[in-house]
């Protein structure tokens, strides 16, 4: 048998190393994420999963959340990692103009409460320059940030 | 080894009474009947995980990691350890991150608090308080993703524990959560997955992850509702459980499946955590996870329960809300290569938000569960969130709603019942008593109340039989049987299917043991009259009571079923009529009855009709019998 841990992937070691900052500007080594991706990718997953209270290296290969990724991009730099993990989902809920993805996406990117309508209004209305067939959850962020930026109640966050 | 400087220092200063470093003022070491004292302290005991071993009776830790411990003896003596750990606390200067206090926060603060007397000085820890902050924990709440339709070993389950931040507003899925499980090579196959999760050779390891990441796992793609379970743990007993997980970093326990395993440790984590909590206890020999739930529930550890539906029980909640027409326009978006405006053109346009959201659910349900690889499928999805986002009006579904019964408020797990019968045919009617005993877990014939409707799985049962004669025999084993009878819906399209294998006689007195194989593939239909089900069922039976000794045999199994809280029915028919091997022909049908006498007994009736033919010889047996169910 390997004994092959290295042990707990608390959020520290790994990715507070990261926050030391040898990333270039996608941030973390993030964004290459698409949307739908095949059903075979699918599979394995599912497949991985399912064994109960198992997760070997999917847990272990994943990032671990936001940290680590704030000195990317300045402000709204949380969004990228989010968007990375919540591809789905988050089409899902701009299609529909609201959900608890997109409502934790703004969290992350730090739209105030009072600017969370404005901001599922503009996700929305833009979902084909966001979420379109070729887009990657880099593209995407990227052009997250290019329709908050031509919004007149969201620039602000944009710093 | 960092430390490996630092513990030398350390059992130096505990052993010679000079000390070496510069201690907090005016402080030795307690003596050494006061450390006892502490050491002796259950708190500290599940601090170091020290539980008593269940076959060898050793008391020593549950950790396998050398780094967990400071003291050589550490894994095997409470004394050594909090010796070793005090003296290494009390040590100052210490650069940035290097001392112990850092590497065990936990046991650092629990240890401040038993030796007031002590002016511990704080050393500089900036990873642990960095990560801390990020955490930024105020509650607790135990996540148990429930059993996932169509695969009846998840109905085993797994645990979590989500660390909370302060405020309602704040995301839930960006909350952070502690997560236990086995380090599987991900080159081993299933079997000796299988193996290795039972025998203990994988190492168990705690990881920390944003919780959107286990909701996408759960609620998107394995498709299991989700139970949230709020633990009312107070803000100095959730410090204490973030510190304590922080411990538990490059550390390893090793992983067993039944009693080991994430609902196990995730007890033991918060045992350590709190003094009121000492739960893990009761999980000497296995830890089944609703049975976990059930015992935080029992100490008052849980406040409330959220619900949270998963991608499928939307899917089937909101299919129902809405008329044929916008059933036909989502299914032929995705199934059809059309026009999408063209294709919505005659619904109003809330109907037309309602078919591209269930068309949506649809096609991911094709993609996860049905594994259609397409690039169209890819596209036609893509386009139908697009025509969705240009539609501003909300679709008006009602969320599905928090079912009325949890899954931890079913009956309990295991099951001893006893039962009277009877077997006539060719000879005398002979009468037996049973005495039946199953470790877990479920059966479709159980009462079903917080259980998967149709799904079954059953692991360790053991029937043993007293003939009239006085005859005592093993009647039945069943290593593992599993019936998945997962119905067809208009977007759902699941495969029934079955798989039991153990040890069973046939009717009658004189019958002998052997062992049988049985995998059964089919479809399942829920009515308003209960299920209905077929499946094609292969059977291989060995011993050498059989010609050639063995049979394999192919047949349909078909049969009725319906669940009710009170009352249970189930009528089935297994015609096994083309085999190899032995050549009879069995032919069975069983007629089943169970009636709800409280939440954990069922009285069950049961008549059975076995057929054997051989080369045009036949032989019947009817055997009728009546039992009680206790389940605990």
């Amino acid at each position: 048998m390997k004994k092959l841990i290295a042990g707990a992937i608390l959020l520290t070691s790994s990715s507070m190393a990261f926050a030391a900052g040898n990333h270039g500007p996608a941030g973390c080594g993030l964004g290459s994420s698409v949307l739908f991706p095949d059903a075979s990718k699918w599979y394995e997953h599912v497949m991985a999963a399912t064994t109960n209270g198992t997760s070997g290296n999917q847990t272990f290969g994943m990032t671990s959340g936001t940290l680590g990724c704030q000195d990317a991009n300045g402000p709204l730099a949380g969004g990228l990692a989010f968007i990375d993990n919540n591809m789905d989902q988050l089409a899902m809920d701009a299609a529909k103009g609201e959900g608890e993805s997109l409502a934790a996406l703004a969290e992350v990117m730090g739209i105030e409460s009072q600017d969370t309508v404005a901001f599922n209004h503009a996700v929305q209305s833009n979902f084909d320059s966001i979420f379109n067939a070729d887009a990657t959850s880099g593209s995407a962020y990227e052009a997250m940030k290019a329709v908050i930026a031509k919004d007149a109640s969201l620039q602000k966050y944009l710093g | 080894m960092r430390w490996s400087g630092i513990l030398g220092l350390a059992m130096a200063a505990a052993t010679v009474s000079l000390p070496l470093v510069a201690y907090a003022e005016t402080n030795d070491l307690p003596d050494t009947n006061r450390l006892q004292a502490i050491a002796d302290q259950t708190q500290w005991a599940h601090l170091l995980h020290y539980r008593p071993h269940p076959y060898t009776f050793r008391y020593e830790s549950q950790n396998d990691s050398a780094d967990f411990f400071l003291a050589e003896e550490g894994k095997t003596s409470l004394l050594a350890e909090l010796t070793a750990d005090l003296t290494a606390f009390m040590q100052t200067g210490m650069a940035d991150n290097s001392s112990a206090q850092c590497q065990f926060p936990a046991r650092y603060q629990w240890v401040k608090q038993q030796l007031p007397d002590i002016a511990f000085v704080d050393q500089p820890c900036s990873d642990f308080s960095q990560w801390e902050s990020e955490i930024d924990a105020s509650s607790l709440t135990l996540i148990f993703p429930a059993a996932h339709i169509n695969s009846p070993s998840s109905m085993y389950g797994h645990t979590l524990v989500r660390m909370d931040r302060e405020g309602k507003s704040s995301s839930k899925l960006l909350s952070y959560s502690v997560n236990f499980a086995a380090n599987a090579d991900p080159s081993d196959n299933e079997l000796v997955f299988s193996y290795k999760g039972l025998a203990g050779g994988y190492p168990g390891v705690v990881s920390v992850m944003p919780y959107y990441q286990k909701t996408n796992e759960y609620q998107h793609l394995e498709y299991r509702d989700i139970w949230e379970y709020n633990l009312n743990l107070t803000k100095p007993e959730v410090d204490q459980f973030v510190r304590h997980v922080w411990e538990t970093k490059d550390t390893y326990f090793d992983y067993y499946f039944f009693d080991e395993n994430c609902s196990y440790r995730l007890l033991a984590l918060l045992d350590a955590s709190s003094e009121r909590s000492d739960l893990a206890k009761h999980f000497k020999f296995t830890a089944v996870p609703v049975d976990t739930i059930r015992a935080l529930d029992d100490a008052g550890l849980i406040d409330d329960t959220e619900y949270r539906a998963s991608a499928a029980s939307g899917l089937e909640y909101k299919r129902q809300q809405v008329s044929r027409q916008v059933l036909d326009t989502a299914k032929s978006l995705i199934d059809n290569e059309v026009d999408v405006e063209r294709a919505l053109a005659a619904l109003t346009e809330q109907e037309q938000a309602q078919a591209l959201e269930l068309a949506h659910a649809y096609a991911r349900y094709l993609a996860i569960k049905k594994k259609k690889d397409s690039p169209e499928l890819r596209e036609r999805t893509i386009k139908i969130l697009s025509a969705r986002s240009k539609r501003s009006i909300d679709a008006g579904f009602i969320e599905p709603p928090t079912p009325a019964i949890r899954d931890d408020q079913g009956h309990l797990s295991s099951r001893l019942g006893g039962w009277v019968g009877q077997v006539s045919g060719d000879g005398p009617i002979t009468k037996y008593a049973d005495l039946s005993l199953r470790l877990s877990y479920h059966d479709i014939m159980d009462l079903p109340d917080g259980y998967v409707p149709g799904s079954q799985i059953q692991m360790g049962q053991f029937d043993a039989r007293i003939w009239e004669d006085g005859d005592i025999r093993l009647q039945r084993f069943t290593l593992i049987d599993v019936l998945s009878l997962s119905h067809q819906t208009y977007f759902q399209s699941p495969i029934a299917w079955a798989v039991t294998t153990g040890l069973e006689r046939s009717l009658g007195e004189n019958a002998e043991l052997y062992a049988f194989l049985k995998v059964g593939f089919g479809q399942a239909y829920l009515t308003d009259w209960g299920r209905f089900y077929g499946l094609a069922d292969v059977q291989l039976l060995a011993d050498n009571q059989f010609d050639k000794g063995y049979q394999l045999s192919v047949g349909p199994r078909i049969g009725w079923l319906l669940q009710k809280s009170l009352v249970q029915a189930q009528i089935e028919a297994n015609f096994q009529e083309f085999n190899v091997g032995d050549k009879t022909q069995r032919r069975n049908i069983l007629a089943a009855l169970g009636y709800k006498l409280a939440d954990n007994v069922q009285l069950r009736l049961k008549a059975q009709l076995s057929q054997f033919e051989h080369d045009a010889l036949t032989l019947d047996r009817e055997e009728v019998s009546a039992g009680v169910q206790w389940y605990y």
